[in-house]
């Protein structure tokens, strides 16, 4: 899967499922300062990354995550 | 002192040490001035009952709450309750299924009590706070043992989250009390007994985001040695949803139950 799909995938998600407006999604966007995803919307995250790419995250996965274009870079390294 | 407690429970009936509970609950009510006070408002405005029958009831309120405590050391003891269930079709039926399902209890009766009594045939796992005594702990992993349930201790940074969303995946049972933030401040504003009350998120995000089919569960005295389970299907595609449908539940079971009300403090803050 390109990073553009992906990174296409987890904007529809933030935008329809967290609701986050559209303006906030930039590559560089700081998941929790800029978007604020806290430990509670990671329990999101986690269920679409299984459910969208087939990967389970696990808690300590997201210590060095900082931006959104970080967290698309991991999911294309651990999605086959 | 609880392993004092358990060691009595082997020499002595429950009567008994209700009895010398039922002398000990006027100084708690003397100087427990928050869960006095808690407990009033909750009959006096909640329950719209009269000054005297709400004094007549915050005593019941902490009876029934030192009976569920002593009940729990009666069981690590040995001591054998029984159990009705209402509902069992439902919880059966679920776990027939390979899919996960969860379950939202709550402060009021006594859930706990639900594993030591019935075995699940589906692995369960329940959400538990930590901050309990080392005594508490063996006693509920000696109880659970038998009943095909595991815990999950509670993290400030809601990591156990992960573990009861792994758990749903591999279909399990998740068991969370719902009526309580824990870890994060997101909560949902529920109509509850006539006025608006914050449920956490997390247990309904987490059932709303699997997709989980979920119940509400409670388990309540309804005899010397008898408690009434109740399963009650909620539903609901949204946390919002769920959380309304489940603080509905939680409202007819308490209208029923008064006394055994366990939120000590103003729930509708």
């Amino acid at each position: 899967m390109s990073i553009q799909e992906i990174e296409e995938k987890v904007k529809n998600f933030l935008v329809e499922d967290l609701e986050i407006e559209e303006e906030k999604i930039e590559s560089g966007a700081r998941l929790k300062e800029d978007l604020g995803i806290d430990s509670l919307e990671v329990v999101d995250v986690v269920v679409l990354v299984e459910d969208q790419f087939g990967y389970k995250m696990k808690p300590e996965d997201f210590k060095d995550l900082v931006t959104l274009d970080q967290f698309c870079k991991f999911i294309q390294d651990h999605v086959a | 002192m609880q392993r004092s407690l358990i060691w009595l429970f082997r020499l002595l009936p429950l009567w008994l040490l209700y009895g010398v509970m039922a002398l000990v609950i006027p100084f708690y009510i003397i100087f427990d001035h928050n869960g006095r006070n808690a407990s009033w408002r909750f009959f006096r405005q909640r329950m719209d009952y009269g000054a005297l029958k709400s004094a007549v009831h915050v005593y019941l309120n902490m009876f029934s709450l030192g009976m569920v405590v002593l009940d729990r050391f009666a069981a690590y003891a040995g001591k054998k309750f029984k159990a009705k269930v209402d509902g069992e079709d439902y919880f059966q039926i679920w776990s027939q299924d390979q899919d996960g399902f969860m379950i939202h209890s709550c402060h009021m009766g006594n859930w706990e009590m639900s594993g030591y009594i019935r075995k699940s045939s589906k692995h369960m796992n329940v959400l538990v706070y930590a901050g309990e005594t080392a005594t508490v702990m063996a006693g509920r992993t000696k109880m659970f043992e038998s009943g095909n349930v595991s815990m999950v201790t509670a993290k400030e940074d809601l990591s156990h989250l992960y573990i009861l969303n792994s758990a749903l995946s591999n279909g399990e049972i998740v068991s969370m009390p719902s009526d309580r933030a824990y870890g994060s401040n997101k909560v949902i504003r529920c109509p509850f007994l006539g006025a608006e009350a914050s449920f956490p998120a997390g247990p309904f995000r987490l059932a709303a985001a699997r997709e989980a089919r979920t119940m509400a569960a409670f388990c309540m005295k309804t005899g010397y040695s008898t408690y009434t389970v109740l399963f009650r299907p909620i539903h609901g595609n949204s946390a919002g949803e769920i959380a309304r449908a489940f603080a509905g539940e939680m409202e007819t079971v308490v209208r029923k139950w008064p006394d055994q009300w366990f939120n000590f403090y103003d729930f509708w803050s």
